[in-house]
């Protein structure tokens, strides 16, 4: 049995595919080799799922293993909305903005069961005013711990997508934007942050998340460039957005033009419909006639190749305004400051000597 | 009559056994298994154990007398966790 196609399979569990799911027996091997491909794909909740819906048929063993693995991930995802739900209020006391996007924002927003969408950390969205703020906040008062220093003092609050604070065994991702590289950096952050906004209630509290459109960009653009090649959860998430969204492509359309994502948009849903073999949508169709401009097409290019930590930061520089602006973008990939390289365990020579291997490889 | 409901700030997940709860002020996890994820989902309205105990009877083959001494037991406990607590009819949480 291929265990590839058996993900993917119960990846489109409970979509509308092509051609009707019939039940699929697994050996206890066989078991253990899909949920670690299901962990590589992030599918564990999905798997808990299809044995729930008897689509997959499992023996004592093979039951008990797929059920503790998946309640040790709840115990997870709930330690992380207790503290999401802790930093929500103390961002809400000092008047910090946010949304909360993926993780809880889509399990608990966009799948009709949330125990079948799990996630390892939080993911919000803040302004870049209060980037540095709310760092400090999850450093001072909940123990948090930044994963790596700036590349350049101020790079971060200008050009990082987000910063990383570890607090205990959870990860709290800060973003002001909602992908690396060009196409994050092209996204207008203030449409992002004071834009239409949903919310999700988590453990008796609301936590305001992005909007419906931005939030289908977002799962878009993840699908499409977060990941190469793709998670079949990024593709799930891809196919519940659309199927909560109210079918609107034209407003889609307009939107991810303006903010440089029209290219990952269109991939992200071509490759879910064919991955998860869906039944034809208004989506696809969409998707196969809309047509990015060579720009955008090329931002995207530059999320996937070989070399993307490289080629990304260039295809950067054609979003980012004013000759002064790429130059404070270049400085700090090409010279970052010591603590940077320290805590990568580089040094400035082998930070370059990388760079160069990495892109000539492409070639 | 005392009514129950879930305590709002608990979270929670379906698990294949049962339901995966976890408290605002504990570490550890509570893994409610049937019928215990029964009486959790019912909770989600404030019911009074009577109510309760009424709704388990047509899907628990038991005694009715066993279903009662097993959910207050069980309503004992989850209120102790501070997991479930005791409401006034209007839905606020009793003093």
């Amino acid at each position: 049995m291929v265990i590839d196609s058996v993900a993917r399979f119960v990846a489109a569990n409970g979509l509308d595919t092509l051609t009707p799911l019939e039940p699929v027996a697994l050996s206890g091997a066989e078991v253990r080799d899909l949920m670690r491909v299901a962990t590589r794909h992030r599918l564990v909740g999905l798997v808990a799922g299809a044995v729930a819906d008897g689509l997959l048929l499992v023996d004592d063993d093979g039951f008990d293993f797929v059920a503790g693995t998946h309640e040790s991930w709840c115990a997870h995802v709930l330690s992380v909305e207790r503290l999401l739900v802790e930093v929500a209020r103390q961002f809400d006391e000092d008047g910090i903005a946010l949304r909360l996007f993926k993780g809880s924002a889509l399990a608990l927003g966009s799948y009709a069961d949330p125990s079948r969408r799990l996630f390892a950390d939080i993911d919000l969205l803040v302004a870049s005013d209060d980037f540095e703020r709310a760092t400090l906040l999850i450093e001072n008062r909940l123990g948090g711990k930044r994963a790596l220093p700036e590349l350049r003092p101020g790079f971060d609050r200008e050009f990082g997508k987000e910063n990383l604070v570890r607090v205990g065994r959870i990860e709290v991702d800060l973003h002001r934007t909602i992908a690396a590289g060009p196409i994050g950096l092209a996204i207008p952050r203030d449409e992002l942050m004071n834009g239409p906004a949903g919310s999700v209630v988590v453990a008796g509290r609301e936590v305001p998340t992005l909007g419906p459109t931005a939030q289908f960009i977002q799962v878009c653009v993840n699908a499409a460039v977060g990941d190469y090649p793709a998670r079949l959860l990024s593709l799930r998430d891809v196919a519940e957005v659309a199927s909560a969204l109210e079918a609107d492509p034209a407003n889609v359309e307009s939107v991810a033009q303006r903010w440089r994502a029209l290219a990952a948009v269109k991939r992200a849903v071509e490759l879910t419909w064919q991955e998860l073999e869906l039944a034809p949508s208004t989506w696809r169709d969409w998707a196969a006639t809309v047509q990015p401009s060579r720009v955008d097409s090329l931002l995207m290019r530059s999320y996937l190749t070989s070399a993307r930590s490289y080629t990304r930061p260039a295809a950067s520089l054609l979003v980012i305004p004013g000759v002064a602006g790429r130059a404070r973008y270049l400085r700090a990939i090409a010279w970052p400051q010591a603590e940077y390289l320290n805590a990568r365990g580089w040094s400035q020579s082998s930070h370059t000597r990388r760079a160069f291997d990495r892109v000539m490889r492409r070639r | 009559m005392t009514t129950y409901r879930r305590a709002s700030d608990a979270g929670w997940r379906v698990s294949l056994r049962g339901v995966v709860v976890l408290g605002p002020n504990r570490d550890e996890v509570q893994l409610l298994a049937p019928p215990g994820d029964a009486v959790w989902k019912l909770l989600g309205t404030p019911r009074t154990i009577d109510e309760l105990v009424g709704s388990l009877i047509d899907t628990f083959n038991a005694p009715e007398s066993t279903i009662r001494a097993d959910v207050e037991t069980l309503v004992a406990e989850l209120t102790e966790l501070g997991l479930v607590e005791p409401v006034s009819r209007s839905g606020r949480a009793a003093c």
